[in-house]
């Protein structure tokens, strides 16, 4: 699920509209600043009989439920781009397909760090791309051993993308279930 | 290039598919009313009927309980609109690419002090830059806390250099 920028704002409106919605109740319930009281509702109940208040709400509909559609499938994730050029020579270019390096850098890193199930995810930063590798631990794991498989990786993508259209990324999380052993120990 | 540092989902996220919820339920109400009203359908107008509560003096305990729920709803998202996304890990000291999360850092750890001498259980909390561990002991145990330490400082020796704070407990005969 993506975040949208939109996602802030759009919180912060529909959370004044709740509150004011919810005040405006409690006042009508409690009577704390009366304002319910100079509410004339029976204009409100008029207003809502005319033929114009129908076709706003026809209109209402059709708008919210295009923004609310919206809303939904704009945080469906998206397909990053796999390609990125790497260099061009007049009307030739050439270009990586980064999906294709992706599990071979899960394997390396699998190999040589005291890690499982990883994962990798692309994500585009300015005209390249950023291969994020995502382990989990496992808990014999020394820091010295995850520094030097990740420094290895690095000097790999580094040495092949010179100009840094490729870039790479470990993240290490806890192991799958914390705690558990494979087998179990005896002092 | 320059990338993000790794973050959580920020809690708005999920409140903004609840607002596109509401959204589509706002859409629904305004629809159903358009379609009663233009004979679309046989059913009375859920809004117009609505409406016919805006008339009594005081209202009814359900909408008082919608209007309480509505406020306490438009409290959260006014406080979740406004909480940053919270790092997910922290960046190893000895590699600028290698990124380790809090749980990692505390199953390390915890195995390190579980492997040094004379102890029977260990247990890592790691807050901010405090790395509590706990250990129950063997009578007598050789190295005691300072092993412990040592062991917990070695083992993270490249990723983090936290203050160790342990507290050891000696296993009763």
């Amino acid at each position: 699920m993506r975040t949208l920028a939109i996602d802030r704002p759009a919180a912060i409106l529909l959370g004044l509209l709740l509150l004011a919605a919810g005040a405006t109740v409690i006042d009508w319930r409690f009577d704390l600043v009366g304002m319910w009281d100079r509410l004339d509702t029976g204009a409100v109940v008029a207003a809502a009989e005319e033929d114009w208040f129908t076709w706003t709400a026809g209109a209402v509909a059709l708008v919210s439920g295009i923004l609310a559609l919206w809303w939904l499938l704009a945080r469906l994730p998206r397909r990053v781009e796999s390609r990125v050029p790497i260099g061009s020579d007049g009307a030739d270019r050439v270009d990586m397909d980064v999906s294709s390096i992706a599990p071979c850098l899960c394997e390396e890193l699998e190999r040589n760090a005291p890690v499982d199930h990883v994962t990798a995810k692309r994500i585009p930063v300015g005209a390249g791309q950023l291969v994020q590798l995502r382990a989990d631990v496992d808990p014999r794991a020394d820091g010295e051993s995850l520094v030097k498989a990740a420094g290895a990786l690095d000097e790999a993508v580094t040495t092949a993308f010179p100009d840094g259209e490729v870039t790479v990324r470990v993240l290490v999380d806890g192991p799958r279930r914390p705690g558990s052993r494979r087998t179990p120990r005896v002092h | 290039m320059t990338s993000r540092d790794p973050r959580r989902r920020p809690a708005v996220a999920w409140y903004g598919l609840v607002g596109a919820l509401l959204l589509a339920g706002l859409a629904v109400l305004a629809g159903q009313h358009f379609a009663a009203e233009r004979g679309w359908t046989s059913h009375e107008s859920w809004l117009r009927r609505a409406m016919g509560f805006l008339e009594d003096p005081r209202p009814s305990t359900w909408i008082v309980a919608g209007g309480i729920a509505a406020a306490i709803l438009g409290l959260l998202f006014l406080v979740i609109a406004c909480l940053p996304a919270r790092r997910s890990h922290r960046r190893a000291e000895g590699h600028p690419n290698l990124w380790v999360s809090r749980q990692a850092i505390e199953a390390m750890a915890a195995d390190a002090a579980e492997r040094a001498p004379g102890v029977l259980h260990g247990r890592a909390t790691l807050r901010r830059r405090r790395l509590h561990v706990e250990a129950l002991l063997v009578p007598d145990a050789p190295n005691g806390v300072a092993g412990i330490a040592e062991a917990v400082g070695d083992r993270l020796s490249g990723l983090t250099d936290p203050e160790v704070s342990v507290q050891a407990k000696e296993r009763t005969r």
